[in-house]
């Protein structure tokens, strides 16, 4: 039998280049752009305008690192697919939703970086526009949930439908926390309601759980993918033998 | 009880109910932190709940767990048997969403909305993130009315547990969350 | 019917009974209507018990599983009243 398949040491490289780019990307956020935790949606609009012209440097030096790095996901998704695409017959079409959810989901990392350095860039510049931006960066980053479904689902239907599938990376708690993740990612569309309390876009439920669950997702995807890609490569090695 | 000790369903799925079961403990803290915040507001839009409707969606959501927990049973025990069980749960189901569909409507054309106030705010946030549990609990429970056809097999056991148990979990959510909003603090708020 | 669906048919009965014993009326007739919401989340934690016990199976569960749930309940009992007391009482 024929799987698709990429060499380990590519798996393992585009695994790393993905997790130093979120390093990089979770550092510029917290200590350039400063917004972690997001500033009170209840503040006025020369309080932004403020806080922005106070930091317009290091928000602009954050913003240039985040171009580099913010779309850090891509190539764990692709590593991802490269594994689901072997449990699934004739066209991946559960692996091409995964894949293309994940590249999609993307985009809304990459843009409100973009959004606060837009709106660092002309510090000067009237203050209720300066906080039309702030306020689009915010709810880009919280609220949106279009895609991370078509992410997620396949994930976790592959994952626990392939049970005993030889080449199934992901371990069986792996998928039941894939679809927990999903459910709690949801809420973060409630940012767009409040301005104080659980529900704002600084609050306990929309933005603190979701990130902090986005970020144990991830890691422990890495904590599963290694193992999987070296059980890959000792299958691969063992077969290598036997044709001599 | 002399019977060996087993974990119902499988072990991964308590991550995800462990996981629910948590935040959905955090909704509740929540409501209560900002209820002994704001108790004025909170005991007055309390009264304004439909407390018949919520009786009726309780009493629903328990019978339904009742038919599911007895067709989990009918298919633990290698029974040939037939979906009829979690049809009627996923009718009970179906009951469930109508009347809340039926509540919201209701709040809506009073003007009452998630901004009106933050109990609303709340109600309409947590309940309506159950209602979504309940639908995604629905779609467990009609896979497995095909399910429980099949021939008996391990596989089949295992699927009807999940499903099952994701069924019990909305039903329990519920039953805090009937209490908080619609009982605790009384009929004079 | 055999004793197992009894078991479950009485463990609903048992659900419903709480839930009207809950309201006002049922509160009274226990003469415990001034104990209010914290007789109420009390009872509600009761039939979440229940529920998680007979009808998900966790009486049967290895007790690495059974003790995380049985603290659960109790930690939401004690914290619930205490948050909704906090500032009113």
């Amino acid at each position: 039998m024929e799987y698709p398949t990429i060499s380990a040491r590519a798996q393992r490289f585009m695994l790393w280049w993905g997790y130093a780019m979120m390093i990089m990307f979770g550092l510029s956020y917290w200590l350039l752009i400063r917004l972690l935790p997001l500033n009170p949606a209840t503040d006025t609009a020369a309080q932004v305008a403020a806080f922005y012209q106070a930091n317009s440097l290091p928000i602009r030096i954050g913003a240039v690192l985040c171009s580099w790095c913010a779309a850090f996901a891509i190539p764990i998704y692709v590593v991802l697919v490269a594994h689901c695409v072997r449990l699934e017959k004739g066209i991946p079409v559960w692996s091409i939703l995964q894949f293309g959810g994940g590249m999609m989901m993307t985009i809304f990392l990459v843009l409100p970086p973009l959004f606060w350095g837009v709106a660092a860039f002309s510090p000067g510049r009237p203050a209720e526009i300066t906080l039309l931006m702030h306020e689009l960066g915010n709810l880009t980053l919280v609220t949106t949930d279009q895609f991370f479904i078509f992410n997620m689902v396949p994930i976790a239907y592959l994952a626990l439908s392939r049970r005993g599938h030889a080449l199934n990376p992901f371990p069986r708690w792996y998928g039941y926390y894939v679809i927990w993740t999903a459910l709690m990612f949801e809420v973060g569309a409630f940012g767009f309601l409040p301005r104080t309390g659980p529900f704002a876009w600084n609050g306990l439920l929309v933005y603190w759980i979701p990130f902090s669950i986005f970020g144990i997702w991830m890691t422990l995807t890495m904590l599963v993918m290694l193992p999987a890609i070296k059980r890959q490569e000792m299958a691969e090695a063992a077969e290598a033998k036997r044709h001599g | 009880m002399a019977e060996p000790r087993r974990i119902p369903g499988e072990a991964g799925i308590w991550v995800l109910i462990g996981g629910e079961m948590l935040v959905f403990s955090l909704f509740f803290l929540i409501f209560a932190y900002y209820r002994s915040q704001q108790p004025e507001v909170f005991s007055q839009s309390h009264l304004m709940l439909d407390r018949g409707i919520g009786l009726a969606n309780t009493l629903v959501l328990l019978t339904s767990s009742l038919f599911v927990a007895l067709g989990v049973r009918r298919v633990r025990e290698g029974q040939p048997g037939d979906g009829t069980f979690f049809r009627a749960g996923l009718a009970c189901g179906a009951i469930f969403a109508a009347l809340k569909a039926a509540e919201y409507t209701a709040k809506f054309s009073h003007g009452i909305t998630p901004l009106t106030n933050d109990f609303f705010m709340y109600y309409f946030a947590f309940t309506g993130i159950h209602l979504v549990h309940v639908l995604i609990g629905s779609g467990g429970l009609a896979y497995l009315s095909f399910v429980a056809s099949r021939e008996p097999s391990p596989s089949r056991t295992m699927l009807a547990e999940c499903a099952g148990l994701f069924w019990h979990l909305v039903d329990l959510l519920w039953i805090m969350l009937f209490a908080l909003f619609y009982l605790a603090g009384g009929s004079h708020g | 019917m055999d004793k197992g669906d009894r078991k479950l048919l009485i463990w609903w009965a048992v659900l419903v009974a709480l839930t009207l014993l809950s309201f006002e009326s049922g509160l009274q007739w226990l003469g415990q209507a001034g104990a209010g919401t914290a007789l109420v989340i009390v009872i509600a934690l009761v039939k979440i018990r229940t529920v998680v016990l007979h009808f998900m199976d966790v009486r049967e569960a290895p007790w690495a599983l059974r003790a995380p749930l049985e603290i659960w309940v109790i930690a939401l009992g004690a914290a619930l009243p205490t948050l909704w007391y906090g500032h009113v009482g």
